[in-house]
């Protein structure tokens, strides 16, 4: 084949890859997604930080915010957020560390809430680790980085820095090269480096300090370091405030901190000035030891299976499903749900609606499937616990994580919740003999992971709410309502105090 | 929050446009003028008419005013908060009497912002409030939603939308801390380009100012600089423009003795010099308040006068209010203090205030005023009495007793033509304001 032809058809590859790229239909180039650890300091950003990494990501991505400070509010973000998992400020504690040892897939990225991405910024960062497997940590360009990578930079509006990253991706795409240390606000990683020389050194208090430090320690295992070229992403910076001479102040020491552990004593360091002083040959020096990435008591929010279904016929247009998915999606303030609406096809019209790829629809032909799908729903989908909700009841928002919390935190494998209105039924069973049945609100209740909690039929006398007959082995606890009322014979023996 | 837009010039050369898209809390927003249907879509902003606009009722809106000549309206409107965005004075446009209406409306304002950077620190010498509308920070410092547009906020558009929410939210935490930050962003700007320009007396000038703002005792370091600069320059008139400063720069490290030393060292005139005795002797009686406000405001910051001032009840600090805020055209804080200190049940020559009270012109003028020659009229730092209440009786549209006032200052100076030449005047920059395209 001769040159010209060789070059017009790599163009023409190049420019199809482009197309694909920008219209977002690539695939990013790893089997089992990434994670993303955003660091949660600035609430006045995290939330659009949080939207456009999730619009910009694919599908395979699994967030994880952490606070990073006392005051941060986590609530608004977790209602905002639900697929994501959150990690409150715990003092004494460095809470990305503890993220870190989360995270379950071959890579990472840790990155601040005041770093905004754009199309395609995640597959572009991990190209290098195909190109190269000796890379094993990518950084893109941003103001925070250091170098020719340092790139202070304005844009007017989010389409003002796409078309910016767009321009500077079709004239870079591809091309990275080696960095001595990284330590800007995005940083993408291996699972396996990050296994063999563990987390941050949260002593050295400032966080480029801590990004250099762990660069320099993966260098020291032979990682190469590299930045993209064509990458950029936009690192908003925050605006000095009246307790910022405190604040540097206490910097200081983190500074002294670093250059002690580096043996770089008397040097001068001035990270926002892009002044950051290294050893030059960090394979000669002693490698300094990692630092333990442990999962803490206070582990991310359990996953919690929310199962929705309606006991009465929809007669909803699509529009209105799909709002009213929406609002009983948005009104629950528990962090973690999985989503899986169970209809019956038969009964009802069956307007799609987008769902999550995470969540479910399942449709199942008539009646008696409808009800064997309820009760053996837990089999299909692993989570921690099951809640079952109706489409036609009212929730109020801290419904999920109240009874969730119960399950979790009590010794009763099913919780039945009799705070509520649509609980019609009075808390009716107890005292009755145990020769009866007992029959719970479905809409009511929330079990264990693992168990089949029992059967599901109608209720005889309305004929419209869903009833659940336990299995006669669970321990069944309630909340809500007078607390001796929660103490309960267990069926088979004992009691269970929620 | 809704707002209404009173521009100098029309929408399509509207300078704000983009601050418009960055309002806080934004609901409906006005603009009194005329728009064309692409305009209006495009901005989403609605147009009013002079007509309208006097229906409005001002209470639920806030007002971003950038021309000095809609006072009047802005007064009448009874907004629930103005802005005022003050502007060099504009070609065509007489220059003494736009810097005089500007200096009422910020006066008046709740929120004042500019892009004038001589603005902006003039301002901030005569009050707590100014947001400067320009910046050379490279970065971006926050963002704001609306609808599906996410825009990205410069440092000072940043600042802009923090102080506007102060407004309806003053007490909430860190509030007034943006002051803090946008006169820091200058000050390191300014620090480093003093190591750029290391030859630049105003570039160091400029830095001392903004340390000084801050509290920052490196104010005296490239104070110091600046002024050896100028001498080395050949430039030996900065006694009084930059060895003065030093004075301030003591007195809020609160080394008052060296303040009084170094201001004698620029007392010239005749006034000065008694400045200077008056200044010696609180020294010696240890009044150091009225010390400390005096050496502020001959360094002509009268907002940190103003401030110490309003705290003291001693007979002295008065008229050094008085003055200040005549100084600052804070003409109406200026006419209450006076009608609060005067004699009460002085029936004769009292003169009707624009609000319905009184001022009774048979008080006895502080001691900061002088009589003027031949007259029983008193005269603060150069403003007569009756003018500065003409011009507000003329601001909230009271015709008449405007010119009863400017009658009896020109029945002692003869000036009447004067300020009969200004009214004329300002009624014409009103109309031929209101006239252009709206």
């Amino acid at each position: 084949m001769s040159d010209s032809k060789h070059s017009v058809r790599n163009e023409r590859l190049a420019g199809r890859y482009s197309y694909l790229e920008r219209e977002g239909l690539l695939p990013l180039p790893v089997q089992d997604g990434i994670t993303v650890v955003v660091e949660l300091r600035y609430a006045a950003w995290a939330g659009e930080c949080l939207n456009l990494l999730q619009q910009h990501s694919g599908a395979s991505i699994s967030l994880i915010g952490v606070a990073m400070d006392t005051d941060f509010p986590l609530k608004p973000l977790a209602e905002a957020f639900p697929g994501a998992t959150f990690i409150p400020y715990e003092p004494g504690k460095y809470g990305v560390n503890e993220a870190l040892a989360y995270a379950g897939t071959s890579f990472v990225a840790l990155i601040e809430d005041s770093v905004m991405v754009t199309p395609g910024w995640v597959g572009n960062l991990l190209w290098p680790f195909v190109d190269d497997p000796s890379v094993q940590a990518v950084a893109p360009r941003s103001s925070t980085e250091l170098g020719e990578a340092r790139e202070q930079l304005h844009f007017g509006t989010e389409q003002e820095l796409s078309a910016y990253v767009t321009h500077s991706l079709g004239r870079r795409q591809g091309e990275w090269h080696e960095a001595a240390v990284l330590c800007g606000s995005c940083l993408v990683f291996t699972r396996e480096l990050l296994q063999r020389i563990g987390g941050f050194d949260s002593t050295l208090v400032k966080r480029q300090l801590m990004v250099a430090d762990w660069c320099l320690r993966a260098r020291q295992r032979g990682a190469r370091l590299v930045l993209s070229d064509a990458m950029y992403v936009h690192s908003l910076q925050p605006l000095p405030e009246a307790h910022a001479k405190a604040e540097h102040d206490a910097m200081q020491d983190g500074v002294q901190a670093y250059l002690a552990k580096w043996g770089l004593d008397h040097s001068a360091v001035n990270v926002e000035e892009g002044i950051l002083p290294i050893p030059s040959d960090v394979s000669v020096l002693p490698p300094r030891p990692g630092i333990a990435l442990e999962k803490t008591a206070a582990a991310p929010v359990p996953l919690v299976t929310a199962v929705v279904y309606s006991e009465r016929p929809l007669m909803l247009t699509p529009e209105e499903s799909c709002e009213s998915q929406k609002r009983l999606q948005g009104q629950q303030s528990y962090g973690n749900i999985r989503w899986v609406w169970i209809r019956d096809s038969r009964r009802d019209a069956l307007p799609e609606f987008p769902v999550r790829e995470q969540d479910a629809v399942i449709a199942v032909q008539g009646e008696d499937s409808w009800l064997h799908a309820l009760e053996n729903v837990a089999a299909l989908y692993g989570s921690e616990i099951v809640v079952y909700l109706s489409a036609s009841a009212d929730y109020d928002s801290h419904y999920v994580k109240r009874i969730a919390e119960a399950v979790l935190h009590g010794s009763a494998d099913l919780v039945v919740s009799r705070a509520a209105s649509a609980m019609e039924e009075p808390a009716p069973h107890q005292g009755l003999s145990p020769l009866l049945p007992l029959k719970l609100p479905l809409e009511r209740i929330a079990h264990r992971s693992g168990i089949v909690p029992g059967r599901i039929t109608r209720q005889k006398v309305s004929g419209h709410g869903l009833q659940l007959e336990p299995q006669p082995s669970l321990a069944i606890g309630y909340i809500g309502g007078p607390p001796e009322a929660n103490i309960l014979p267990r069926r088979s023996g004992g009691e269970v105090r929620l | 929050m809704n707002y209404l837009i009173l521009s100098h010039v029309p929408w399509e050369d509207y300078p704000y446009k983009r601050l418009l898209d960055l309002l806080p809390e934004r609901a409906e927003v006005c603009f009194a003028g005329g728009m064309t249907s692409d305009q209006q879509a495009g901005s989403g902003v609605r147009p009013v008419s002079l007509a309208e606009l006097k229906t409005l009722d001002g209470k639920g809106y806030t007002i971003l005013v950038s021309s000095p000549y809609w006072l009047q309206d802005v007064l009448a409107l009874k907004p629930g908060y103005i802005v005022a965005l003050l502007e060099p004075c504009p070609e065509g446009e007489d220059n003494t009497m736009w810097d005089k209406y500007s200096a009422l409306l910020a006066a008046r304002a709740d929120l004042v912002g500019t892009a004038s950077e001589r603005l902006y620190l003039e301002q901030n010498l005569y009050r707590p409030k100014v947001v400067y509308l320009g910046g050379d920070h490279p970065l971006s410092c926050g963002l704001i939603r609306r609808g599906d547009r996410l825009f990205f906020l410069t440092d000072y558009e940043a600042i802009w939308t923090r102080a506007l929410t102060e407004l309806w939210q003053p007490a909430s935490p860190g509030a007034g801390g943006w002051l803090f930050t946008q006169h820091r962003l200058r000050a390191d700007f300014y620090v480093s380009m003093c190591g750029k320009l290391p030859a630049q007396p105003t570039v160091h000038y400029l830095a001392a100012t903004y340390l000084y703002l801050l509290g920052d005792e490196a104010a005296g370091r490239y104070l110091a600089r600046s002024f050896e600069l100028m001498l080395l320059h050949d430039y030996t008139d900065c006694l009084h423009s930059h060895y003065r400063f030093f004075s301030a720069i003591e007195a809020k490290k609160g080394n008052l003795e060296l303040a009084v030393a170094q201001y004698e060292i620029t007392a010239f005139t005749e006034e000065e010099r008694k400045t200077a005795v008056r200044m010696r002797q609180w020294l010696d009686n240890g009044q150091f308040e009225l010390l400390q406000a005096e050496i502020y405001r001959v360094n002509e910051d009268i907002a940190e006068a103003v401030r110490i001032l309003e705290d003291l009840s001693c007979p002295e600090a008065q008229p050094l209010l008085l003055q200040n805020y005549i100084t600052s055209f804070q003409w109406d804080k200026a006419l209450q203090l006076l009608r609060e200190s005067g004699p009460s049940g002085s029936e004769a020559g009292n003169i009707p205030l624009p609000d319905g009270a009184v001022l009774p012109i048979s008080a006895t003028p502080p001691a900061s005023a002088v009589l003027l020659a031949g007259t029983e009229i008193p005269v603060y730092g150069g403003i007569q009495l009756p003018v500065i209440e003409g011009t507000l009786h003329l601001l909230h549209g009271r015709r008449h007793a405007a010119i009863r006032s400017f009658l009896r200052a020109a029945g002692a100076g003869g000036e009447a033509r004067t300020l009969f030449a200004e009214m004329a005047d300002l009624e014409e920059a009103v109309g031929r304001l209101k006239g252009e395209d709206r």
